[in-house]
């Protein structure tokens, strides 16, 4: 068979992996988490340092979010490829360097995403856990992360899609992820266009779509007003039998 | 770190040019693209609240399509795959059209950010209470009218802070259009760069120049629309609508 031939699924899932260096689907897969793990941990550094009141250290933090926040990805990453290599006299192997560049980038918006979960936490929370005795290492390990993650959940599930979205770009770098390989074999069977174009986006849609079905399971998990029982589905549409916060009312007068 | 940093050679006619020349090209592109998926976004929002679910199923998977796939592949996908589907005359003209990796970047970018702004939009309207869409129902107004006088108003400025942090989003992604070699900023940068050695400086312009325009517009928008950008509307309101579709 042509398609076969053309669209060897194994080179975009897995690229040349148990013979040569890991591509496709499963390099940006692999890159995508390790960064998002690894941002993680220093978007927890970040929002931490925003919400601390030593006032270098908040400006440093608060500095580095907006700035990275406020430029387009491959401007992160022509950073870490390029200028800092450049600058330091080192060489990274690309693969390396994607993983930190995406880690900065991530980061800065992870720790968004945390500093707005632990401002959601209420302050009576820190001040009963205060009052109660509990050191300030365990108010935060406690009653503070505790209840800003589990607000957060469905964010991180989604930010983890967008970022795996955002890996395709590495392969204006040079790393032969699954749009390189898409764009190569493209390239090559200039006929088979089409067919390599669908075989990508359908790759890239399964992981996306499975992302934020799960994203949307967690909510629901986590929410407990979403599963109450429904009466048909207009009951989900129609406002719910609660008083409006007073920023919806805001915006309904506004 | 024995990096000889010297930023004068920036200041030499050519680069200045082609800085500026991709300042210009990045802002037209994040205009056009903007302005068209605005359309496109209003367009898909009001299919995805049609009566008919002929329409609004269609619509819903599309923008399930769409949002489940990297910008970047939608502007591949015009510049490349686009002419080929046309009947052939027509994709061969698009073909030799000097303008055309300008049409497919902004068909791009305006197609993966119509899709979030549709998204937005659509939650913005049905938040729009029932007892209004009811009102205009009794007053007699048809249903063209209850969305443009009814619909749209009231969600567009509710909806005012994540339709403009999408906005600022889609400027960044100008950034994309590289892949396609459209002469525009980071473009612009990585050409001195591999022209000079020189990627320090030239990325640092850059940077600044992207940062300095994005926060200008931020600026711009929290001063048209004051009071949306303070910390709490953006855990709570853009928690739900931007950051819970995470862009």
């Amino acid at each position: 068979m042509q398609i076969d031939d053309v669209v060897n699924l194994r080179l975009f899932l897995l690229g040349t992996f148990p013979e040569g260096v890991l591509g496709g689907l499963g390099l940006n897969l692999l890159i995508a988490s390790l960064a998002f793990v690894f941002s993680f941990v220093v978007g927890h550094g970040l929002a931490l340092g925003r919400l601390s009141g030593v006032a270098p250290l908040r400006w440093g933090c608060s500095a580095y979010v907006e700035l990275v926040r406020s430029v387009p990805l491959l401007m992160v990453l022509f950073w870490f490829f390029f200028s800092l290599p450049i600058a330091f006299d080192i060489r990274p192997s690309p693969l390396w360097s994607a993983l930190v560049a995406l880690t900065a980038y991530a980061s800065a918006y992870q720790a968004e995403y945390i500093r707005a979960g632990i401002r959601a936490v209420a302050p009576g929370e820190i001040e009963a856990a205060r009052s109660l005795g509990l050191t300030a290492a365990a108010v935060w390990w406690r009653v503070v992360l505790p209840q800003a993650h589990r607000k957060m959940m469905p964010t991180y599930v989604s930010y983890f899609t967008s970022l795996f979205k955002d890996s395709s770009a590495l392969y204006l770098l040079g790393l032969v992820d699954l749009m390189q390989t898409g764009l190569i074999t493209a390239e090559r069977h200039p006929g088979q266009m089409l067919q390599v174009y669908l075989t990508v986006g359908a790759l890239f849609f399964i992981v996306c779509w499975s992302g934020s079905r799960l994203g949307r399971y967690v909510e629901w998990r986590l929410t407990p007003e979403s599963r109450a029982p429904r009466c048909g589905h207009t009951a989900a549409k129609s406002p719910p039998d609660r008083l409006p916060s007073p920023q919806e009312n805001y915006h309904a007068h506004a | 770190m024995q990096y000889d940093f010297d930023g004068s050679f920036l200041f030499n006619p050519q680069f200045v040019g082609m800085l500026t020349d991709g300042v210009a090209l990045t802002l037209a592109m994040a205009v056009c693209s903007g302005v068209l998926s605005f359309f496109l976004g209003t367009s898909i929002a009001a299919a995805r609240l049609w009566p008919s679910a002929w329409v609004r199923l269609p619509a819903n998977g599309l923008v399930e399509v769409v949002r489940n796939i990297p910008a970047l592949f939608w502007i591949l996908f015009f510049y490349f795959v686009f002419p080929e589907l046309l009947p052939a005359p027509w994709g061969q003209a698009l073909h030799e059209w000097p303008r055309y990796s300008f049409v497919a970047g902004v068909m791009g970018l305006a197609v993966d950010n119509g899709a979030y702004l549709s998204d937005i939009l659509r939650n913005g309207m049905a938040k729009v209470s029932q007892g209004q869409r009811d009102a205009a129902a009794s007053c007699g107004m048809s249903l063209r009218q209850e969305f443009f006088s009814i619909l749209c108003p009231q969600s567009l400025r509710a909806m005012m802070p994540a339709i403009a942090n999408r906005m600022i989003h889609n400027f960044k992604n100008t950034s994309l259009c590289v892949a396609i070699a459209l002469p525009e900023l980071t473009w612009a940068a990585q050409q001195i760069e591999s022209m000079t050695f020189k990627g320090l400086e030239v990325t640092l312009v850059a940077t600044l120049t992207y940062a300095s325009l994005s926060l200008l517009m931020a600026f711009g928008l929290s001063f048209c629309f004051p009071g949306r950008r303070d910390i709490d509307s953006s855990t709570h309101g853009s928690c739900k609508t931007e950051a819970g579709h995470a862009d």
